[in-house]
């Protein structure tokens, strides 16, 4: 007992030192945040987005003037609701050129001759920037006003439903579909819970094959046994683990809190009961199963980069749900996203998600979570016996097939 | 010359008999493309096929008005009831999707509520809704002007000089720098890591040693690079072969495909860029790699510097709202980035001419200059074992010596 002790003292402590477990902590999703976040609101700000409807409710700022030709003679009604000035007619395309070289406007409409049959509206830019385009939608709709003849009917052809209230009548109900976060949330957890497992099971296979690399574990074994060693390193690298989901989701559940105080429309966002409690169980079984795996691949390879090419497979279970996030995001209950969280191997990040998601039966977090402890401990025997003196002292290089060879020998 | 080809011939016959160049030049494709294929299966048939469910007090829909569709569009079906009980009922015994109740100053108002059980309905569901709201809209006005109402503009955006056009049409052409893109980090990604170690091999079983006495450092480190190209374009070259014959198949079903043209004049701008960006990267990387002694240590340096080449990426946001802003322009002239940002902003807009051939000069002239600055480091530290070289040491080791 007090070997092991001594084991996951030495493993803390040794990861706690490394400079780049403070980076991934810390600096990464800062990083993150900061390229995600910090560009959108870069390039927010230089979108065009003047819409319809402020435009005619007379609340958005004072438009830019459009310019446009009218070949087709289509356009010679205003509706009332356009101010006076927002449109600006030329005579010919030669003109609205040449008031565009004189730099007076930044991009005209053409409404060429067959617009009522072929809906071509062109529009010529000095600046191409085709995926930020100058706003149709003042032009369509003065076109369909001079189609009708009747204001009301072309802002509805425009957007016949421009704000819908969406309701759920489920009684156990997801979060409300109208706020922002409900995308956010399951998505970020999604990331959040992927990240925190494959990082803390990458630190098991890095400290097993550093050990076998440098050859600390033959001195190691001369006072230890091999399954207690690796008792030492899961129980020890846990706890690192723990230090990190501890930073990470309390970091985002304040972030949340924050967010919903500040900003009026993303409130009334709740996570169901509980959920830090069925986080930390997901995630603790979770990190057991990578991490005996990841520890097994370590005790087999004969160095990191060896192992290395196997964590992708081993990983790739944990990755799916990441894959198919949209499916996540639009129907949290669909037959994919519950199989996939009832799944053992997938469980970690799928029903998390769901969780996060709003509105999961009880008893299929339950199945879900009984269904991955039973597997978890079906791995981390497993695990165990690829644990053994031979393995971790041979320098034989590493194949699928000595996982099956290997795991007939230790019975 | 005949030793460069001699080494990087040997590199490319190792690497690509290896069985994992095979696994991650079929395997790895095949995999994300099972997956990609799934994810898009799952998003169509998750969508509920059930139909639209309304309750109208406003009396705007008849439901014998058929919106127009496109070919083979179908949408989905259209269910009226008389009240809002009624909707709610049909909605628990799940025969519906979802019911909009359309209150009577719709016309006025635009407002409208949404009922559905516990997942949001699908995206087509408001979709189709819409098209019949249109369609019953513009019932009372002639049929020439029907589509017009319903369908509204096309909207082509055309370049001042008309040099480029874009409509929804042609919008795949968009995507060849984006692919191009796509491939380059793929390759930086995926041959750094081989570069990191492109000498630790020959290190580790002494063969650097007898090697030194017939080839010159900067010999045995571009001879390597260029074997190490040669596997990467071979892996690029069957990919962008099977996208091609994906493409072709695919534009006897898909219509957007057929309007696809080869950009000749981007694909000089790729060949261009993409030889100096890649003997940019090989030489860093090797300078790492033969600095520094262990791997993970290195594979971590090297983690930072391949954001460097990333970094365009998160301004991806930025190329689509402003392509020709500050940032942009400097990232396009900074060597590391300036192979993607020209791709990217040559697909989102337009590159002045300067700029390009600017940015080619720093780039070639910073490849030239890594690759000396590889040779020399190397030169150091290859017979050195066990210790890294520190820093003061790797820059005596560039100074020209006095």
């Amino acid at each position: 007992m007090h070997k092991i002790f001594l084991v996951v003292k030495h493993e803390i402590i040794t990861t706690l030192q490394k400079r780049s477990f403070w980076i991934m902590t810390f600096l990464f999703p800062a990083i993150i945040i900061f390229f995600n976040v910090g560009t959108q609101v870069i390039a927010g700000s230089s979108f065009n987005n003047e819409d319809i409807e402020s435009l005619i409710a007379g609340t958005g700022s004072t438009p830019q003037s459009v310019a446009y030709v009218d070949e087709a003679g289509l356009m010679d009604r205003l509706p009332a609701s356009i101010p006076d000035g927002t449109l600006h007619q030329f005579a010919s395309e030669a003109d609205a050129r040449a008031a565009l070289e004189s730099g007076e406007f930044e991009y005209f409409f053409v409404v060429p001759a067959d617009y009522v049959d072929s809906g071509n509206l062109i529009v010529i830019t000095r600046d191409f920037r085709p995926f930020n385009t100058p706003n149709e939608d003042l032009l369509s709709f003065v076109l369909a006003y001079n189609l009708t003849g009747d204001e009301e009917t072309a802002v509805a052809l425009l957007d016949p439903t421009p704000s819908v209230q969406q309701h759920a009548l489920a009684p156990q109900t997801s979060n409300d579909q109208n706020n922002p976060l409900t995308f956010f949330v399951p998505f970020a957890t999604m990331f959040i819970f992927f990240f925190l497992i494959s990082m803390s099971s990458g630190f098991m296979l890095q400290s097993v094959s550093r050990e076998k690399e440098n050859r600390t574990v033959e001195v190691l074994l001369l006072s230890l046994r091999p399954r207690e060693l690796m008792l030492g390193k899961v129980l020890g690298l846990s706890v690192v683990a723990l230090l990190q989901m501890i930073v990470w989701m309390g970091g985002s559940l304040l972030a949340l809190n924050r967010s919903q105080a500040v900003f009026a429309q993303v409130s009334g966002y709740t996570l169901p009961n509980g959920f830090a409690i069925w986080a930390l169980l997901f995630f603790a079984l979770g990190y057991l199963l990578y991490a005996s795996l990841m520890g097994a691949i370590g005790a087999l390879a004969p160095n990191a980069r060896e192992g290395g090419q196997f964590t992708f497979f081993v990983m790739l279970p944990l990755l799916i749900p990441l894959w198919l996030n949209v499916t996540f995001v639009q129907s949290p209950h669909g037959t994919v996203a519950t199989a996939l969280s009832l799944f053992p191997l997938t469980a970690p990040t799928a029903m998390m998600t769901r969780m996060a998601a709003g509105g999961v039966p009880t008893w299929q977090i339950l199945v879900s979570l009984g269904g991955l402890a039973a597997t978890t401990y079906v791995f981390v025997v497993l695990a165990s016996r690829f644990f053994r003196a031979d393995t971790l002292l041979s320098g034989s290089s590493l194949k699928w097939r000595r996982f099956i060879t290997e795991l007939r020998q230790s019975t | 010359m005949r030793k460069y080809w001699l080494l990087a011939r040997h590199e490319y016959r190792k690497l690509v008999s290896k069985r994992s160049f095979l696994v991650g030049t079929l395997g790895f494709p095949l995999i994300l493309g099972i997956i990609m294929a799934a994810g898009i299966y799952f998003s169509i048939e998750g969508d509920q096929h059930r139909p639209i469910g309304f309750v109208d007090h406003a009396g705007v829909i008849n439901t014998a008005v058929v919106p127009l569709t496109d070919e083979g569009e179908e949408l989905l079906p259209l269910r009226p009831f008389p009240t809002e009980d009624a909707a709610r009922q049909a909605l628990t015994d799940q025969e519906i999707q979802v019911y909009f109740v359309i209150p009577a100053d719709y016309r006025h108002s635009l407002q409208m509520d949404a009922y559905y059980w516990q997942d949001a309905p699908s995206e087509s569901a408001f979709q189709d809704f819409n098209a019949y709201l249109r369609a019953n809209l513009a019932s009372d006005y002639p049929d020439r002007l029907q589509p017009r109402l319903q369908e509204g503009s096309d909207l082509t955006v055309r370049a001042a000089d008309g040099s480029r056009e874009f409509n929804s049409r042609n919008v795949f052409n968009f995507f060849v720098p984006f692919f191009a893109a796509f491939f380059f980090i793929f390759v930086v990604m995926s041959s750094s890591g081989y570069l990191l170690q492109v000498v630790t091999d020959e290190k580790e079983n002494r063969t650097v040693e007898i090697m030194m006495t017939t080839v010159s450092p900067g010999q045995l480190i571009g001879g390597k690079a260029l074997g190490l190209l040669a596997v990467s374009l071979t892996q690029v070259a069957i990919w962008v072969l099977t996208g091609i014959v994906a493409v072709l198949i695919g534009r006897i079903f898909i219509e957007a495909l057929r309007f696809i043209t080869v950009p000749w004049s981007l694909l000089v701008v790729i060949i261009l860029f993409f030889i100096p960006a890649y003997a940019l990267i090989a030489g860093i990387m090797t300078a790492i790699g033969s600095a520094v002694t262990e791997l993970t240590q290195a594979q971590q340096i090297a983690g930072i510097l391949n954001l460097l080449f990333l970094l365009p990426f998160f301004f991806a946001a930025l190329f689509l709202a402003n392509p020709n802003s500050p940032i942009l322009l400097f990232l396009t002239f900074f060597p590391t980035s300036s192979f993607i940002t020209v791709m990217m902003r040559w697909g989102m807009s337009t590159v002045p001419l300067w700029q390009m051939a600017l940015s080619w000069l720093i780039l070639v002239a910073s490849a030239l200059g890594s690759v000396w600055v590889a040779a020399r480091v190397f030169h150091t530290g290859m017979l050195r074992y066990g210790q890294s070289l520190s820093l003061k040491e790797a820059f005596t080791a560039v100074r020209p010596r006095s």
